[in-house]
């Protein structure tokens, strides 16, 4: 295998909140995304899975250069991102593109959808003629199965999926090498889901994608991805296959998030008894010391309070960061 | 129990719905969020309604509270406790709501007022509908919390809801829910705005006062893992209809309505071993102010013939407690 696509090396990004007065006189820091490391291949997709607040949307945007990165390197082909100025990051951000949760929210409702697809093009490609860069916009939404007599109508039109489509138009138009879809179906319907997932996984295979896909339903996560990262509290808890990663978790988050995701079917879910988790995620903010899940861990002890774990290659390919991993 | 289970009449069910319609007039015609639905409840019993946004399922139980927006008209029969809820008086109505009803929702945030405290908001409910002193009221309500297991509530209760997390002010509403011993808590999508961990945790909780309280529960949701721990007979709404009716370990081990079928094949599962692509049902649901002649899932159906289109399949019996609405015999 030739050099990874895209490299992230220790990618922080830390939020300065101001002091307020007496009340709270010291400014501080929100640790987002604390170090996180990982490779995406050529024609790989990595899930990314984590609740809500664990930072795994601020990671895709510090790739993307949408957030100030702290500290740390991206690098897509071998070049570093971090360094270079903005003109030359747009040119970059071609390879890169992002389709979003709330497909209406992120489309402009007063664009056609001629106007919203062919945007990327009018930037990046101003020598295309009007009739050329029609022919393409016809192009894609029939790849995507929009319907090419639909090219001047409004966002407003559309139901959700079809409004998903036309994100996903908007993304791949530039042909981009990289594809990072943040919660793209969290907000359609279970059928209208299935569609859009099987979009994606087909329009990866054809066009040789690689794609970053986070979401926090585990279910769709392990559905499209190679290998999966887990995150709690900005930190990647896990990374490996997908497989091992649901057959044989080894950290007691991720069993615990597998175990609490009900599973259509009466008999598996009546056996379960309890909560596999107590407590609700802290505040990151103020992260415990150590490992910032032993507040929830039913294995922690007095070590997990003073040391941090680092991430330790368990099993070939299979990484985990706590020190009473299984 | 409050009731006895063996009386030698067949047990009065405790909810009855009979052709409801819910209606709403808008600028350009009448939207059918509601078509035609009929139920039944047995006391204790845990009925999940599940389908897809725009499936009326959440206009059903507003429309059985008599909660439509006032653009909105329900018509037919709704029997609670012997009693028609429907033309009911605001002052009747609100004496059935909390009292005999109750419900919470899916966002806690929006149903607490922020500017009040926990205590003045749970105590409120009791004053108005038991008549109780504050003092009281206030001491039920801490025991309350304590039954959602609300750590040290006697403090928590002064605070406000924003100082709670998501997953703490879930608790906190089913709390005040219950603080009537309602007969039934109606629950519209009470966990789709938390997390998985704390979802758990809640929906456990409420299998636990379930079993304490013999209350029946009307839980709404789109997620069927959810409804499959919960729920004794389970109802699939489509286009403001009830599609399949049956108990939970059929409609998920042998589905019979191609709706139902559709939606099981279409959710990805843990359990799965290969990706292979999702079986996706085509197309999306039919506009509630122009629904076809025939059945509101001809579009999509795999199955559809010549008299789905001409002729609307009405719910009814195939077996014991199953019933649907589909032209198929067997799927």
């Amino acid at each position: 295998m030739g050099a990874p696509l895209l490299e992230v090396e220790g990618e922080k990004v830390w939020f300065k909140l101001p002091g307020q007065g007496l009340i709270k006189p010291k400014a501080l820091t929100l640790k987002a995304v604390d170090g996180v490391s990982f490779i995406l291949n050529a024609g790989e997709t990595v899930g990314v899975v984590g609740e809500s607040g664990c930072g795994k949307s601020t990671l895709a945007r510090g790739i993307l250069g949408l957030v100030p990165i702290t500290e740390g390197s991206i690098r897509l082909e071998g070049d570093e991102l971090t360094t270079l100025d903005k003109k030359s990051m747009r040119a970059k951000r071609r390879d890169m593109q992002i389709i979003f949760q709330d497909p209406l929210a992120s489309l402009d409702p007063r664009m056609t959808v001629l106007e919203i697809i062919s945007e990327p093009l009018l930037v990046y490609h101003p020598e295309l003629s009007k009739k050329q860069r029609k022919q393409r916009v016809q192009h894609m939404m029939q790849r995507v199965g929009l319907l090419p007599n639909q090219i001047n109508r409004y966002p407003h039109e559309f139901s959700g999926g079809q409004a998903q489509r036309i994100g996903i138009a908007r993304a791949l138009i530039l042909e981009p090498k990289v594809l990072i879809c943040d919660e793209p179906v969290s907000a359609l319907d279970v059928s209208i889901q299935a569609q859009i997932v099987n979009l994606l996984m087909e329009l990866q295979k054809e066009l040789g994608l690689s794609m970053i896909f986070i979401a926090h339903d585990l279910s769709v996560v392990k559905h499209i991805s190679h290998r999966v990262m887990v995150m709690y509290l900005g930190k990647v808890v896990e990374v490996t296959d997908r497989n091992k990663l649901y057959d044989h978790p080894r950290h007691p988050y991720t069993q615990a998030l597998i175990k609490a995701i009900p599973v259509p079917d009466p008999d598996i879910e009546r056996a379960k008894r309890g909560a596999p988790l107590t407590g609700d995620l802290p505040s990151p903010m103020d992260p415990p010391s150590g490992c910032s899940f032993r507040t929830r861990c039913p294995k922690a002890t007095e070590r997990c309070a003073r040391e941090v774990p680092l991430s330790e290659e368990k099993a070939p390919g299979h990484w985990v960061a706590c020190h009473y991993s299984d | 129990m409050r009731w006895t289970r063996r009386t030698g009449r067949p047990p009065v069910p405790l909810l009855e719905i009979k052709n409801l319609n819910t209606r709403f007039q808008i600028r350009d015609g009448e939207v059918s969020a509601v078509n035609d639905v009929s139920l039944t409840m047995e006391k204790g019993e845990t009925l999940g309604i599940v389908g897809e946004s725009g499936s009326g399922k959440s206009q059903l139980v507003l429309s059985i509270m008599g909660l439509l927006a006032s653009n909105g008209q329900a018509t037919g029969s709704v029997h609670f406790n012997e009693q028609e809820l429907l033309g009911l008086s605001l002052s009747e109505m609100n004496k059935v709501r909390g009292n005999h009803i109750a419900m919470i929702f899916q966002d806690p945030m929006t149903c607490l007022n922020g500017y009040l405290t926990i205590a003045r908001q749970m105590t409120e409910v009791l004053t108005l509908h038991k008549g109780m002193s504050y003092r009281e009221a206030k001491k039920r309500s801490i025991e309350m919390l304590d039954a959602v297991h609300i750590p040290d509530a006697s403090n928590r209760i002064n605070r406000y809801p924003h100082e709670f997390s998501g997953g703490m002010r879930q608790r906190v509403m089913i709390a005040m829910a219950l603080l009537c011993e309602p007969d039934l808590l109606i629950a519209d999508e009470p966990t789709t705005a938390l997390d998985v961990t704390v979802q758990a945790q809640i929906i456990d909780l409420m299998n636990e006062l379930k079993a304490d309280m013999g209350m029946s529960i009307i839980m709404i949701t789109h997620d069927l893992g959810v409804i499959a721990g919960i729920s004794d007979n389970v109802a699939v709404m489509y286009a403001g209809r009830v599609c399949e009716y049956a108990p939970v370990r059929a409609i998920f081990n042998d589905p019979q309505h191609p709706y139902t079928l559709g939606l099981l094949q279409s959710v990805p599962r843990l359990d799965a071993v290969e990706a292979t692509a999702l079986h996706a049902i085509p197309g999306n649901p039919p506009n509630l102010q122009h629904l076809p002649a025939g059945c509101s899932y001809q579009d999509r159906c795999e199955f559809m013939r010549d008299i789905c289109v001409s002729d609307r399949p009405e719910l009814h019996r195939i077996s014991d407690g199953r019933s649907k609405a589909c032209h198929l015999e067997v799927l």
